[in-house]
């Protein structure tokens, strides 16, 4: 519940976060990135969460599927393939920001 | 104003003829890539550590599916829902999208490189630029074209055209077109 109720909040702070977090992917700290995506997907979980997508036609259910299905790829191949980080993350940042458009736009209707 | 769909997979009403124009599309970029040799689509670079595998091969045809959901579906229906018509909603996002490829495929990646040796920088950049806009332009028409007949939306045809270049250019071991 605490994540439905604080899941807009919680999600804006931690893409924020994330946003300076990032900064730092161009330095040395491998750990810190790893903590950085981790979070990250905490706060797209929780948005997630508390936009409910009901209303989402099943053909875009769908496409929302598949693009979370490939950003799990994505992901795992951002750490396990040497020199792939960088271009991981212009994927993640471009899905997200889809999500959050699809579901702001059924909150809003 | 009519409510705006937002694009998803299936639905769509002319799979077939949007399809038959995004290959239309491809004949069209191939044609302006022989006319002006520096108007490149720069394409994600596969690491050299897994260019050999299907893994390499699964990337290159991926990246439509994070690229065609965002320009082609929520950001030109948020042009859209913004009051914005559909010619206006298309080149924006098709403006946008051309800017990101150059910017994150060919500058930050570093896939535009040789095409800069040849051409010089504004040269290289400025067709790059054009290129991804005009295809970016033609990929929404793709879209368009699914919901004929009171179909949805469809980002399928966009995408299976988008993946196909990608695959074709990574086949051919070049990552500029």
């Amino acid at each position: 519940m605490a994540i439905k109720r604080f899941g807009g909040r919680f999600a804006i702070t931690l893409l924020v976060l994330f946003l300076f977090i990032v900064t730092f992917i161009y330095t040395n700290f491998p750990e810190l990135r790893n903590v950085a995506l981790i979070v990250f997907f905490i706060g797209v979980a929780s948005y997630f969460f508390q936009t409910k997508p009901k209303r989402l036609r099943k053909e875009v259910k769908l496409l929302v599927f598949f693009m979370l299905a490939a950003q799990a790829f994505n992901v795992y191949l951002m750490f396990t393939v040497p020199d792939y980080f960088r271009q991981g993350m212009v994927y993640v940042v471009l899905a997200v920001m889809t999500l959050v458009l699809l579901f702001r736009k059924e909150q809003n209707e | 104003m009519s409510k705006i769909e937002d694009a998803g997979i299936g639905g769509g009403g002319g799979f077939f003829s949007s399809f038959l124009t995004g290959f239309g599309v491809l004949l069209g970029m191939l044609t302006l890539k022989s006319v002006f040799p520096a108007a490149s689509i720069v394409v994600p670079s596969v690491p050299a550590s897994i260019a050999d595998s299907a893994k390499g091969f699964l990337l290159i045809g991926s990246a439509p599916l994070f690229e065609e959901p965002f320009f082609r579906g929520a950001f030109y229906n948020w042009l859209r829902r913004k009051g914005l018509s559909d010619r206006q909603a298309n080149a924006i996002q098709a403006v946008f999208f051309g800017v990101f490829h150059t910017l994150a495929y060919g500058l930050v990646l570093g896939q535009l490189d040789s095409v800069i040796v040849a051409f010089g920088a504004f040269t290289a950049i400025l067709g790059s630029i054009l290129a991804a806009t005009l295809f970016g332009y033609a990929m929404r028409i793709v879209v368009n074209r699914t919901m004929r007949n009171g179909g949805t939306p469809n980002l399928l045809p966009a995408m299976i055209i988008h993946a196909g270049l990608n695959a074709a250019i990574f086949l051919s071991l070049a990552v500029v077109f």
